[in-house]
């Protein structure tokens, strides 16, 4: 906060091209759009140094330190990083987090196919839409309810369903089939923006070239390939970054879908991470830690995901 | 010769529509899986809570029976979580797309020293994972601002506006032309002026578009009360009571169903009414809540 008004005060003589001071009447113009330059963005840069910047620094230093809120931070250096790399539930957080995020490479798929089908049709697009739509607006606690109704042993509505077709019902909740069943719901919940997306891109696909490489014999395939997939690949690329955040930092369906019983089968990071801020004591270093490790993973992955961009995202079609 | 086109016309006018009935046939078989849950979670709210279990229990055609819904108002306080979330919510997003807007406007419109490091400042960190910031956030909430254990957490940041939604803001005002301003300035304004009556109604739509999506994002929000207010009971989100109505012995599948319908309802209805905006607002801003 101190160096926003060091900076708003000194800024103005920093300017590279100021006009030459005989101009009197345009540097007072100039001085008050300055000024309310800065009354416009200040609301929003306060609150971003109190909760994000000011938070993040201190995320470093609870990193370092036991601290339970009821006793001062003991400072214990690189002893809570040494605990996440043997907290085995933490590991197979991230590795259930990444099986989780097959969902997101799926469902753009899906939403691609189905957005490329909608463009080809004009009534009830919008309705249709709207369906696919439907799940996103609806709130998390009320689709796994959906879902734990759906999954339910014995009276369940898939376990009627394949009792009526002779099958023997899955238990989708168990060990063995519960990140697939987290999978398909977050497919479910997830896809209608996609579609939204897709479905917007591909508008902005010029006809002319599907023509033209119609002329040339391309098929459906082919013309896939090299027309509709370069064209909507910033929305794909946007699509799986913000996909693949999310689905890492996924808590609200597995905690609810569980009644908040962890174990290895089903633990996701964050769910882990909320654990130790009561259930397991209140241990907010060693929680400060390990969301600052899970957050760089991310961020890594991320910039590995900006790197790749460069050679399959094109941005001028 | 004549007759050979207008074969192979009539040919080619036969794949189109037997395309044509292929794409619904795809669409439609999806459309009803994505809202066939929705169909079973009503039917399921609508039935005595062991008509589920009944022999011969059919989904679609069954008595329809309220008493879920009054068990749910009267067990649990649905109302109260009610008033209690958009206590929380109302005023960090109307104050918070507000400020979003001013920003958006002062980073579009203006140019001032700073501003560019500023908006890649704030920018650079919208990408950051989130849960970096939780545990810290919370520590400073509760030891700094002594705010342990109330709503104020989950009110206050909102009210400051934030930077995606500055974004989306900023990217509506970029396509507004200089001559607005020009001829503003003439006619005496200022920039607070220009901005509050100029500016401003022109971006009603993406005000709105931007109301909606930072109203679905808070009304559904889980873990930010949970954490804040999740051990008081009198302070408790709608979501977080409705999340109570599941318990790991005996799940009440209709009373929950019951609840899922309820606790949709509010933000469906705004979705319905503003379906056109919505659907459009979210292809203009290419962005979930």
């Amino acid at each position: 906060m101190e160096t926003l008004h060091i900076r708003e005060r000194v800024a103005p003589s920093e300017v590279p091209n100021m006009p030459p001071p005989e101009k009197k009447r345009m540097s007072r113009a100039r001085r008050s759009e300055y000024f309310w330059g800065w009354v416009f963005i200040l609301p929003l840069c306060v609150g971003f140094l109190l909760f994000t910047a000011f938070p993040l620094l201190v995320s470093f230093y609870f990193s370092f330190t036991e601290y339970d809120l009821f006793h001062a931070p003991v400072w214990v250096g690189f002893a809570n990083f040494a605990e996440l790399f043997r907290d085995t539930f933490f590991l197979r957080g991230l590795l259930n987090a990444l099986v989780y995020t097959i969902g997101v490479p799926v469902g753009a798929m899906l939403a691609l196919v189905l957005a490329s089908l909608l463009v080809h049709i004009t009534r009830g697009s919008l309705v249709l839409r709207m369906i696919f739509y439907l799940p996103t607006i609806c709130g998390t606690v009320a689709i796994t309810f959906i879902w734990q109704w759906m999954y339910a042993p014995t009276y369940g509505i898939l376990a009627n369903f394949m009792k009526a077709l002779g099958m023997k019902p899955i238990a989708f909740l168990s060990s063995g089939w519960i990140m697939l069943s987290m999978i398909v719901m977050g497919i479910w919940s997830g896809m209608g923006v996609s579609v939204l997306l897709f479905y917007s891109a591909l508008h902005n696909v010029s006809r002319t070239l599907y023509d033209a490489a119609s002329l040339d014999g391309a098929n459906a395939f082919q013309k896939f390939i090299h027309i509709t997939l370069p064209g909507v690949s910033p929305v794909l690329f946007y699509i799986l970054i913000t996909g693949i955040l999310g689905s890492f930092q996924a808590f609200t369906n597995f905690q609810v879908m569980t009644n908040d019983a962890i174990n290895y089968n089903n633990v996701m990071p964050v769910w882990w991470i909320y654990k130790f801020t009561g259930t397991y004591g209140y241990r907010y270093g060693y929680a400060s830690a390990l969301g600052l490790v899970l957050g760089i993973i991310l961020i890594v992955i991320s910039a590995v995901q900006f790197i790749v961009s460069k050679f399959w995202v094109k941005y001028d079609s | 010769m004549e007759k050979t086109i207008s074969s192979s016309e009539k040919r080619y006018k036969a794949k189109r529509i037997v395309f044509t009935v292929i794409r619904y046939a795809i669409l439609v078989f999806f459309a009803i899986l994505f809202f066939i849950p929705f169909l079973f979670a009503l039917s399921t709210s609508l039935t005595t809570p062991f008509g589920i279990y009944e022999k011969g229990y059919n989904w679609l055609w069954h008595a329809i029976d309220f008493s879920n819904y009054t068990r749910l108002f009267r067990e649990y306080n649905i109302l109260g979580g009610f008033a209690n979330t958009l206590l929380y919510i109302l005023p960090p997003i109307i104050l918070g797309v507000f400020t979003s807007a001013m920003a958006g406007y002062g980073f579009a419109r203006l140019r001032f020293p700073g501003r560019n490091i500023m908006f890649f400042l704030l920018l650079s960190c919208v990408v950051l994972p989130g849960i970096i910031t939780l545990i810290p956030s919370y520590v400073l909430f509760a030891s700094v601002y002594k705010w342990a254990n109330t709503p104020w957490p989950i009110i206050v940041p909102g009210c400051f506006g934030s930077a995606l939604t500055m974004f989306f803001i900023r990217q509506f005002f970029l396509t507004l032309p200089r001559e607005l301003e020009d001829a503003a300035m003439l006619d005496g304004l200022n920039w607070w002026g220009i901005f509050l009556r100029i500016a401003l109604p022109l971006a009603t739509p993406v005000l709105i578009t931007q109301f909606i999506l930072s109203f679905n994002g808070a009304y559904n929000d889980y873990l930010g009360p949970l954490l804040y207010v999740g051990t008081v009971d009198k302070y408790k989100t709608l979501q977080l009571i409705l999340a109570t109505v599941s318990t790991v012995r005996n799940k009440q599948y209709t009373l929950m169903m019951a609840g899922a319908i309820v606790a949709l309802l509010p933000t469906f209805v705004i979705y319905l009414l503003a379906q056109k905006t919505f659907v459009e607002g979210i292809v203009m801003t290419g962005i979930k809540g």
